[in-house]
């Protein structure tokens, strides 16, 4: 009973934060938002059992991620957002995609009912979770690290451009 | 035992004492430290109010309350006001996952002396205690003062970077204890017989160098250096908002010394447990043992203050990518491989 109040907290928290996230104007508090709503994120994972994936969230993304949103905004002094006008056939765009997959996911829902997964027995098997990684999605895992490997190349070229043609 | 006082009074009981816990020692703290770096300096600091200047903190506390709090114009209301809040609370919720003391017998009822555990506290524990760079970043922008910002952009970039080599250290410990678990860390050392940071002094020191970086604390108190930044990033904050940020620091230093005792110096337990003609010590309770060891390493935190001079901002961001980073890799590679021929 508690934890089911629990969850409803931390889920409506994330969900009102998500919906503040995009209307703020102000690109400030709209980090905070997304700050608050990754932290409720993380809250609904602990209530539901998933502790490793609440800390991860925590610090990952509101330790790591949120803070180099906040960093870039600080860097390119960005105050506000100014809505700008778009053509009709992006707006309709935008609103099916969010709308067509929410009604998506709950048809699912309904017609198939919502999936229990298996609960994770005490200590959350980290030897479980590592073999799944490192042997079932080892390629997968392995591209995403090529990937980030070339966007860290990329992000150094970029930035070193200026020093080789430096004459000094 | 009534279900009452089994389910309602003793959580309550232990979440009151886990806040209350750490803002005393900040208490004591604020003292030890003008005290003891006024002695090391050759001054006599503050010794009017109390015993030896025991109630300091308190005329401190008191002419904080009744300062004006002042918002200056252009400065962003919320963020203003929440960032305060945010330093606060990100150190005293990573108490709850911090085991203090070994369990208590109190009657036919084991009393443990941690609010919760759980096989990923020492994450959670790390994810919580790196929130409080929300309040310091919002807390510099927000008051719309250069300054201020400048002491929040250098603290983004030292916390990110520093945190790095203290994961890794903390992930050897981790490997050594096979458990991300900070009580079953502690038991293991117990079992084992000898403490992490005997074991793995590398990790140790790499540990405690970015937790005093993590900490904005000297030598690494880049974000705050007085001498360039006026106060770095709570230069406009005043009265009881400034006093929110000053006991988060000190809450901050609590936590960390917490972690390291727990981590590398065996938590509550006693010293030379195999030495027979010392089996006296395991009298004293748990707690006790615990209390010695973190106000050992929080007046280690004062001595490295009075004793060392503050870094360049260049010379602190080379320590850590050029010389802590990849050592805490080797490091990390040798106790793995050292875990895994065992």
């Amino acid at each position: 009973m508690i934890t089911l109040l629990v969850f409803a907290l931390f889920a409506v928290l994330a969900l009102v934060a998500a919906v503040l996230v995009v209307v703020q104007k102000n690109v400030m508090h709209s980090v905070l938002y997304l700050a608050f709503a990754v932290l409720a994120t993380a809250g609904v994972f602990f209530t539901l059992g998933a502790e490793y994936l609440g800390a991860i969230q925590i610090l990952v993304y509101a330790g790591g991620i949120v803070v180099l949103y906040i960093f870039v905004i600080v860097i390119v002094n960005l105050k506000e957002v100014v809505p700008e006008r778009r053509p009709l056939l992006p707006t309709v765009f935008l609103v099916a995609v969010p709308v067509a997959t929410g009604l998506e996911v709950a048809y699912l829902l309904l017609a198939k009912g919502f999936p229990a997964a298996g609960r994770a027995g005490e200590g959350l098997g980290f030897g479980t979770l590592a073999e799944t990684l490192f042997r079932s999605y080892l390629l997968p895992f392995e591209l995403a690290s090529i990937l980030l490997l070339a966007v860290l190349v990329g992000a150094v070229i970029i930035a070193r451009k200026k020093l080789v043609h430096d004459p000094d | 035992m009534t279900p009452f006082v089994a389910d309602v009074l003793i959580p309550v009981g232990k979440i009151a004492a886990v806040v209350l816990f750490p803002m005393v020692m900040v208490v004591v703290m604020i003292w030890l430290e003008r005290r003891v770096v006024a002695l090391m300096q050759l001054r006599l600091g503050p010794n009017r109010v109390g015993w030896q200047g025991l109630l300091q903190p308190v005329a401190d506390a008191v002419k904080l309350f009744f300062k004006e709090d002042i918002r200056q114009r252009g400065a962003d209301r919320l963020l203003f006001a929440l960032s305060p809040v945010l330093v606060m609370f990100s150190s005293l919720l990573a108490f709850f996952f911090m085991p203090l003391g070994a369990p208590v017998r109190v009657g036919s009822t084991t009393l443990t002396l941690w609010v919760a555990e759980s096989p990923v506290g020492l994450l959670i524990v790390l994810g919580l205690s790196s929130i409080s760079i929300f309040g310091i970043i919002f807390g510099g922008w927000a008051a719309n003062s250069k300054y201020p910002l400048m002491g929040a952009l250098r603290s983004v970039v030292q916390i990110l970077s520093y945190e790095i080599p203290l994961g890794l250290a903390v992930l050897t410990v981790a490997f050594a204890a096979r458990s991300m678990d900070l009580v079953e860390i502690v038991r293991r050392q117990e079992a084992s017989g000898v403490w992490y940071g005997f074991l793995m002094p590398v990790s140790l020191v790499i540990f405690w160098i970015s937790a005093v970086a993590e900490t904005n604390r000297a030598p690494f108190d880049l974000p705050e250096a007085e001498s360039e930044l006026v106060a770095g990033y709570h230069t406009e904050y005043s009265g009881m908002r400034f006093a929110y940020f000053y006991m988060a620091e000190y809450a901050h230093m609590v936590l960390v010394s917490s972690l390291v005792v727990n981590l590398f110096f065996g938590g509550w337990l006693p010293p030379f447990p195999s030495v027979a003609a010392l089996a006296f010590l395991g009298l004293v309770p748990g707690f006790v043992w615990y209390l010695v060891k973190i106000m050992f390493f929080l007046y280690l935190y004062v001595w490295i203050r009075a004793t060392f001079p503050r870094y360049r901002f260049d010379s602190l961001i080379r320590l850590v990518w050029k010389w802590l980073i990849p050592l805490a890799l080797a490091n990390l590679l040798v106790v793995a491989l050292a875990r895994f021929l065992r």
